[in-house]
């Protein structure tokens, strides 16, 4: 009697545990859905494009390696020089930009996380250009740096064109950057920080540890999965740089701006005939760096025990 | 309870779902049949106009109506290229750029308009030469003209009789003229020459000095008329007689710091609201003023292929482009010049600063339009270069060689 009142207790056990299953699949399920029609059938289409000759209007004709070799190894195409072009200029932007990007919101976290006057008020400002568009920031700032009327030029008395020139130009786009992106790194830093031992705190003034000892030693090593985290995904972020680039300097001087994502619209969607199959080649060789580089820092800032 | 939650949520992303796949009715064409779907790239107060002189069409009660539906460029081209290899939702007409005509020609992208327009009054009679040709492409026609845009150039009317007195009582101010009015203009802190869009400035003094866009039928470009027209722009911000990059010259010569501008006639309504100084307009400057070269674009009417476009309808469209060619005041009081001949006489045409482009036959005989193949290609390596030849950061042979190669290349694909 009992065998069968516990055989169908299990049952009815089991009939709920199934509809329980669903719960989960049913949050997950939308981004799911976005995810696989935003960007994985359309990456999955890119890299069939790279192999590829098309116009964007009639059909694609397979043409093989043909792209990647133009790209990468023909020294006479002009493809391959905006390839490298491209890619050395964005590389030098992510050398430029994502070592402040990360420093400066986490210097900025930890004077805040000392909760001075007014540091909620701070704390907002520093996050508001966040939520501007990249159109709107780039307006703000190209009339900043504006050397008919910008405020800049007028109060310093500025007459050459700072967007004209390097290493002008790479500063004042690291800037507009950093400017544009403190708040997303700086909140992560803060919740990290409030979440530092306070008695690991303690411990490090009894032992008579001073500010700069108990960053390295205490605070550091307490959030180096949040740094790890901002790290990667700032990376990521300014591998993708297109809008600074576009709308402040617009790839020059001298093409000593022009990142490689410029270069792949310009062929894809700029003016005659589209070259989408080589920018389809190029933007999968940009994304194969962007997955090398994350790997490498994954490693590099990795728990080492 | 839990299972009738689950068929609630269920039911809720079905409909988020399903209403995400509607029909984007405003753009589509074929849902209505009385109804002429027009798509344009122009927006803002310009396309304002063009809407207001359908509505002065639909007022007329037509068999069928028209319908704008204005887009931002690169969107547009890019949603052109979606519907027509889908075959859905394209327009019934397209207003297109002219030397965007044997480009989409090339793609079998476009319907002729031949047979429709035979015995109609939309023929090479009525309407400006150059405007009407561009619409041609190999022996059949795939584009009818709506309106021209044109390079001209503003002056400031108070700077020119203090610095270069008589330059415009001909109405043609030449390059020399410009010339002799730099140095005493510079002492003033004045620009003699505004240089806005690279592209344009480029095209017109290259065409002007004998340039040619093709050779052979091929794109050219690495030339020593190129070079010259180059280092002209280059002696003149040597010299100090025109603007530095980064500087808006739009906005100097609205602040009275620039004698002459060469700019659109889109530029119309900027300068309109120009209220400190009195103002011209005249032709783009001249490099020889014997031979007047006026580098122009004529918009066309095209025919995107589509099954959904019935011969009725088309006949509609047809008399819709005849209706125009009397009654276009609203759209060209953007400051773009009407291509049919019945809009020239037209009273309050003729009192538009820009007609004196089409006033006489000289001035009709100078309209030059570009659609040489490859020409865009070289239009926008022109943007992205010229101010680092004429800053001497890249050597002008060496910019030309490069765009050339770039230019060969993109053809080539």
């Amino acid at each position: 009697m009992a065998v069968i009142a516990d055989k169908s207790l299990g049952n009815k056990k089991a009939g709920r545990k199934k509809w329980l299953n669903l719960w989960p699949a049913l949050f997950v399920g939308p981004h799911l859905l976005l995810f696989v029609i935003f960007f994985l059938v359309p990456s999955v289409f890119g890299i069939y494009i790279s192999f590829t000759d098309w116009d964007l209007f009639t059909a694609p004709a397979f043409v093989g390696f043909d792209n990647y070799k133009t790209i990468l190894f023909d020294q006479d195409s002009s493809f391959h020089s905006q390839f490298y072009t491209g890619l050395e200029n964005t590389f030098l932007f992510v050398l430029f930009a994502v070592p402040v990007c990360v420093v400066v919101p986490l210097f900025i976290a930890v004077a805040l996380s000392a909760k001075p006057k007014w540091n909620r008020m701070f704390q907002s400002l520093f996050y508001l250009p966040s939520l501007f568009a990249i159109s709107a920031v780039m307006i703000i700032w190209q009339f900043l740096l504006s050397v008919s009327y910008g405020p800049l030029a007028n109060y310093f008395n500025i007459s050459t064109n700072m967007l004209d020139n390097q290493p002008n130009a790479w500063i004042a786009l690291v800037i507009v950057t950093v400017w544009w992106t403190i708040g997303g790194n700086m909140v992560i830093y803060l919740a990290a920080l409030n979440g530092v031992p306070k008695d690991l705190m303690e411990a490090a003034d009894l032992d008579g540890a001073g500010a700069v000892s108990k960053f390295i030693k205490v605070t550091l090593p307490s959030i180096k999965y949040q740094i790890l985290f901002t790290t990667v995904m700032t990376t990521i972020a300014q591998f993708n740089v297109y809008g600074q680039p576009l709308m402040l300097t617009g790839g020059g001087p001298t093409d000593s701006t022009h990142v490689l994502l410029m270069y792949i619209q310009e062929n894809a969607f700029g003016s005659g005939f589209s070259i989408a199959g080589i920018s389809a080649a190029m933007a999968i060789m940009l994304g194969l760096c962007i997955m090398v580089v994350s790997a490498i820092q994954f490693y590099l800032l990795r728990d080492k025990d | 309870m839990k299972k009738w939650n689950l068929l609630v949520v269920l039911a809720l992303m079905a409909v988020l779902v399903l209403s995400a796949c509607g029909k984007d009715s405003e753009s589509a064409s074929g849902g209505n049949n009385k109804e002429i779907l027009l798509w344009s790239g122009t927006t803002g107060p310009d396309g304002d106009l063009i809407k207001k002189n359908i509505d002065e069409y639909n007022a007329t009660n037509p068999e069928f109506k028209v319908k704008i539906v204005a887009m931002e460029g690169s969107v547009y081209s890019n949603k052109l290229a979606t519907v027509t290899r889908s075959g859905k939702g394209v327009p019934d007409i397209a207003l297109i750029a002219s030397e965007s005509v044997s480009t989409y020609q090339a793609q079998d992208m476009l319907e002729p308009w031949d047979k429709y327009i035979d015995g109609t009054e939309v023929k090479a009679e009525n309407y400006i030469e150059e405007a009407w040709n561009v619409g041609e492409a190999d022996g059949e026609r795939y584009g009818l003209p709506a309106t021209m845009g044109s390079w001209v150039m503003y002056y400031n009317k108070d700077l020119v009789n203090k610095y270069a007195p008589g330059a415009v009582d001909d109405g043609i101010v030449t390059y020399e003229e410009i010339d002799n009015a730099g140095e005493a203009a510079k002492a003033d802190g004045i620009y003699a020459y505004g240089f806005s869009w690279p592209m344009q400035n480029f095209n017109n003094l290259y065409l002007q000095m004998g340039g040619q866009f093709s050779g052979n039928g091929k794109p050219t470009i690495d030339n020593d008329t190129a070079a010259a027209t180059i280092q002209k722009f280059k002696d003149y911000r040597d010299q100090g007689y025109m603007n530095k990059n980064g500087e808006d010259v739009n906005k100097l010569f609205n602040n009275g710091k620039v004698i002459f501008l060469p700019e659109g006639t889109w530029m119309l309504s900027q300068m309109s609201k120009i209220t400190d100084f009195e103002w011209g307009e005249t032709f783009t400057p001249q490099w020889d003023a014997t031979n007047i070269i006026q580098g122009s674009g004529a918009d066309q009417f095209a025919m995107f292929k589509s099954k959904e476009r019935s011969e009725e309808k088309i006949k509609g469209i047809v008399d819709f482009i005849t209706w125009l060619q009397g009654n276009q005041l609203e759209w060209i009081k953007s400051g773009a010049n009407p291509t049919a001949l019945g809009m020239l006489d037209n009273d309050e045409y003729v009192d538009m600063p820009q007609s004196f482009l089409l006033k006489t036959e000289e001035a009709r005989s100078a309209v030059k339009i570009i659609t040489d193949p490859g020409s865009s290609y070289i239009f926008t390596e022109i943007d992205n270069s010229a101010w680092d030849m004429i800053q001497g950061k890249t050597d002008i042979k060496d910019g030309l060689k490069k765009i050339q190669q770039t230019v060969n290349d993109k053809m080539k694909q």
